[in-house]
């Protein structure tokens, strides 16, 4: 193996041509979790994302066992999933999470059993359950691609809606916006960007992938532009730098990438200017030092 | 303040806010049974009662954010989706989460967003208004701050600026002195005063008496209904605290007021 400062370390794995694959679907999923994963955190979503991740992987299973593709079935549950999670929000005499939490843990079950009517169970369990990268079809590429556009126009047109009804729900009540509609809309974007990345990081994982990098740029920056920003390189960096350790160690690549988010969004929380631990730790030490004894 | 807010001067002759026969109810707790309430133009109007007395609804209720089970609600002569703009409405302070990433100035301009509708973005003018606003509450120079860095009465004064950025005939706010400074509770009513003079209707909730008594025109004592309503020194008196707070009032003397518990 050459030095880590010969470009050819970098390139050459790259003529192989799922690496190409792998490494545009890192950057594409790394880009679309940034921008919908700072909504969710900034909506208080993440709970929300843990239930749908747990229905969707039914989809997966449904659209496996019935030979479509997985992105596209696993597309069309979310899609329902997301509007499920806005009617049962609505049914306020059911506490919103206990009802999310047993019916999308009980239909993650429902796709293991189903799971086992296809022959090779295990292997695909293993697959779905944490990624696979480098076996990326064309196809699902094109359609990830395609989920980024979206994505990025809907809420680059919606940008104010979907701050403030995340900011001040009363106001934009208020202001006579429907924050079901808007709620609504990010649900159907948080689908998208679950089903987008099962394939990156895989259904256990994809959750970080969406979180870690959101959460780790909301400690570093004081405004969503650049929040957003962060987040992207974040999130981005750490799946390029997740695939090349994955390549090089033979280790599996979705939890490598989530452990190096994992690890980014640690190191931050630690050392971050304003917000990080160290910083407080130092903060109150200094403050009782400069406080008199009794 | 601008020539748009002279244009759209408000009518006098008919009352800001007209409330009939209005019910709401969470699930089958009601919260306001069978309220009306009639709230004449150009005057600064205190919404006193305890706590869970029904005020943050009734104020939800009128501005169209909570749903009214029986009844109607006319704000400034119309259905409140044809004033909308025309209607400002500050909710609590404790509603939001000031960590959020946003600066002083992002949060004024949300004022704008009912008159920019869904498509178009904040522009120069917008800028131009919530700076002014920004001056009037005494923040220009924090516009750059995260919300988060700023103290509750600062907090509250944004809030005040958002809903002056909307030049609304009808300003309602939830709660604003609630755990502030002195400074910003005079901040604020000069401000609400100045609304008034420009023929604007102020409508404010509060459990702190004593600044309701020497600043607010008319005083609607609440509790899940309309107590009493009239001139403060008709409602500020012992009888009417009393069925309004209940056992949490003692009233010494004829006009000094002790709450003992909220």
């Amino acid at each position: 193996m050459s030095g880590l400062f010969d470009p050819a370390t970098f390139l050459l794995p790259l003529q192989q041509p799922f690496m190409q694959n792998a490494l545009v679907a890192v950057v594409l999923v790394g880009l679309l979790c940034a921008l919908i994963g700072t909504f969710v955190v900034l909506r208080g979503l993440a709970f929300v994302g843990e239930a749908m991740r747990h229905a969707i992987f039914v989809g997966v299973v449904l659209s496996f066992l019935l030979g479509g593709s997985l992105l596209g079935g696993a597309l069309l549950v979310a899609l329902l999933v997301a509007w499920l999670i806005g009617v049962l929000g609505r049914q306020q005499r059911i506490g919103e999470d206990t009802a999310i939490g047993v019916l999308f843990s009980a239909s993650f079950a429902l796709g293991i059993v189903l799971l086992n009517f296809a022959r090779t169970g295990v292997r695909d369990l293993a697959t779905m359950l944490l990624g696979n990268v480098l076996g990326i079809a064309p196809f699902d590429l094109a359609l990830t691609a395609g989920v980024v556009v979206v994505a990025l126009v809907i809420i680059g047109v919606f940008f104010k809606e979907l701050v403030l009804v995340a900011f001040d729900p009363a106001l934009a009540l208020a202001q006579g916006r429907s924050v079901v509609v808007w709620d609504g809309l990010l649900l159907v974007l948080l689908a998208l960007a679950l089903t987008t990345a099962f394939q990156t990081v895989g259904n256990l994982l994809v959750l970080a992938l969406l979180l870690a990098p959101a959460t780790t740029a909301r400690l570093l920056t004081r405004r969503i532009g650049p929040m957003i920003g962060v987040a992207m390189v974040v999130a981005v960096s750490s799946g390029i730098v997740g695939l090349y350790i994955s390549y090089w160690r033979n280790v599996p690549t979705g939890p490598t990438i989530v452990l190096v988010c994992g690890a980014v969004f640690g190191i931050t929380l630690l050392c971050a200017p304003e917000h990080g631990v160290m910083r407080n730790v130092a903060r109150q030490w200094r403050l009782r030092r400069s406080v008199p004894p009794a | 303040m601008s020539t748009a807010a002279t244009a759209s001067a408000p009518n006098h002759t008919q009352p800001a806010v007209s409330v009939e026969h209005i019910t709401v109810a969470y699930g089958a707790q009601v919260v306001i049974d069978d309220v009306s309430l009639t709230l004449p133009p150009a005057q600064i109007i205190g919404l006193i009662g305890p706590n869970g007395a029904g005020k943050t609804t009734l104020l939800k209720a009128i501005v169209g954010a909570q749903r009214v089970l029986k009844g109607q609600v006319r704000v400034l002569g119309q259905p409140i989706n044809a004033v909308r703009q025309r209607v400002a409405y500050v909710p609590q302070r404790g509603d939001v989460d000031w960590s959020f990433p946003l600066s002083v100035l992002d949060v004024v301009l949300m004022g704008r967003y009912g008159r920019l509708g869904l498509w178009r973005r904040p522009g120069s003018h917008d800028r131009e208004l919530a700076l002014h606003a920004l001056e009037q509450v005494r923040l220009v120079k924090r516009r750059s701050c995260q919300i988060g860095e700023l103290s509750g009465g600062q907090q509250q004064r944004v809030f005040l600026a958002r809903a002056l950025v909307q030049e609304a005939d009808l300003l309602l706010l939830d709660e604003p002195f609630n755990g502030i400074d002195t400074t910003t509770q005079s901040v604020i009513f000069d401000l609400l005063c100045a609304q008034r003079r420009l023929g604007r209707t102020v409508f404010l909730s509060t459990h702190d008496l004593h600044s309701v008594e020497q600043n607010c025109d008319q005083l609607v004592a609440f509790n899940r209904r309309v107590v009493a309503f009239g001139p403060v020194d008709q409602v500020f008196t012992g009888p009417v605290l009393h069925s309004t707070f209940g056992s949490n009032v003692a009233v010494v003397g004829e006009h000094q007021t002790l709450v003992i518990r909220q």
